[in-house]
């Protein structure tokens, strides 16, 4: 299994594909970075917007057509199957590419506002730190679950 | 004769209500080139399909390499490498998907890429560069092919590789299954319904009909069966008369043996028109 999701990762990653959405978020990213000034409230206010309408968009969509998209299309997953790996441990390892990649597009996420706070001198004090790292926690919950969601229908 | 390397007992396929499969026995010894022949729909891939454990077998047994137990099973599966179908992603190239076939048999990277060189040359792929959604039929076979044999596995499955082929290509896919055998010690099992090109390739043969594999059958039985001979005479009451006494003038004289599609079809009915 962790064949699979090494070659799976390398795959996706060779994606020209892939790269569309985070260049998207970098280009809206460098846009806020050189825009009104932002304070914790007026962000705090907003996350949950984001975190609920915008991070799962901009994740879900790379992620599922890379990972399940690809293989709905030209069923490469028959090969995996064929070669000993049962059809559980497949589609298992394909939702722990899913849990990796969505992990790395949240953190991702995360760095951006860190840097856009650090840009507009915004210190956090220990609970508003706090609050952004739970928010965005529970967020990337919620996203496996969604995957959790097509694995099942892969199944 | 050679160990038995797969073998099929009894086995037994349903869809819903639908019986594909209805006791298939089929043994294929170690060394073989098998052809396994049937109309379209009898139930060629799905044999195929429940010995490489992508189809649930109803009932029945299917044994690889003398396995017993089903974890047995699993592990003898990683020695066969099969083309069920050309399946790739397509915006990779022939090198970039077999790197990721190759990280998932495990061959380890320091020999990846020899190995992935070695396969693309013996398919004829080698220089090819561009992704796999610019392939014709016959170069995403091809690349089946090689796929297949990544890791030289003991026993090649190729299910119908002739398709869509043009008649250089089917000629070229028969030396490749014959240097498998000879130069790699492959097991190959091929189905095909090309009868002709299945009779220059494989050397024994299952016949499968109504779900059943009705014979097996190999080269050298096909060669023994009634044959006709057709004389071209001047004289063909005379030639009936000294038929038995001997000493008729013959013009021409063609030999007609029993060719793979006279048999299939004198077994399973059906004809040529």
């Amino acid at each position: 299994m962790r064949r699979l999701i090494r070659a799976d990762l390398r795959r996706i990653l060779a994606k020209p594909g892939f790269y569309i959405c985070p260049v998207i978020l970098l280009a809206l990213f460098f846009y806020g970075l050189f825009g009104e000034p932002v304070d914790y409230d007026s962000y705090y206010a907003n996350l949950d917007l984001q975190l609920s309408y915008i991070l799962p968009f901009f994740v879900m969509l790379p992620v599922f057509t890379c990972v399940y998209g690809d293989e709905l299309r030209s069923g490469t997953m028959i090969p995996a199957i064929g070669r000993g790996l049962s059809r559980t441990r497949v589609i298992v390892a394909k939702f722990i590419d899913t849990l990796l990649l969505s992990l790395a597009f949240c953190l991702f996420f995360l760095l951006t506002d860190m840097i856009t706070f650090s840009r507009f001198s915004v210190v956090l004090t220990k609970i508003q730190a706090m609050r952004i790292y739970s928010a965005y926690a529970a967020a990337w919950l919620k996203i496996q679950g969604y995957c959790a969601f097509a694995a099942i229908l892969c199944i | 004769m050679s160990e038995a390397i797969i073998e099929l007992k009894d086995i037994r396929k349903h869809y819903g209500k639908h019986e594909v499969l209805k006791g298939v026995n089929m043994q294929i010894n170690r060394g073989d080139i098998y052809g396994l022949i049937g109309r379209n729909g009898a139930g060629k891939t799905t044999i195929f399909k429940m010995i490489l454990g992508l189809s649930e077998i109803t009932d029945g047994t299917v044994s690889i390499a003398g396995s017993q137990s089903r974890a047995e099973l699993y592990k003898n599966r990683s020695k066969i490498g099969f083309l069920v179908g050309s399946r790739f992603f397509n915006y990779l190239s022939p090198r970039e998907n077999l790197k990721y076939y190759a990280t998932v048999k495990g061959i380890p990277q320091r020999q990846m890429k020899k190995e992935i060189d070695r396969v693309l040359e013996i398919v004829g792929l080698q220089n090819v560069r561009k992704p796999f959604k610019t392939f014709s039929l016959g170069m995403g076979q091809r690349l089946g092919i090689a796929g297949a044999i990544l890791g030289n596995p003991e026993i090649l499955i190729l299910d119908e590789p002739t398709n869509g082929l043009d008649p250089q290509g089917i000629a070229d896919v028969r030396h490749m299954i014959q240097r498998f055998r000879e130069e790699f010690n492959m097991t190959v099992v091929v189905s095909s319904h090309i009868l002709g090109e299945l009779e220059n390739t494989a050397d024994r043969f299952g016949i499968l009909n109504e779900g059943v594999v009705v014979k097996e059958i190999t080269k050298a039985d096909l060669a023994e069966k009634e044959s006709a001979i057709e004389i071209t005479v001047d004289d063909l009451e005379k030639a009936r008369k000294l038929l038995t006494e001997g000493g008729v003038k013959i013009v021409r004289e063609v030999e007609e043996r029993s060719t793979l599609e006279d048999y299939y079809f004198m077994l399973v009915g059906g004809g040529k028109e």
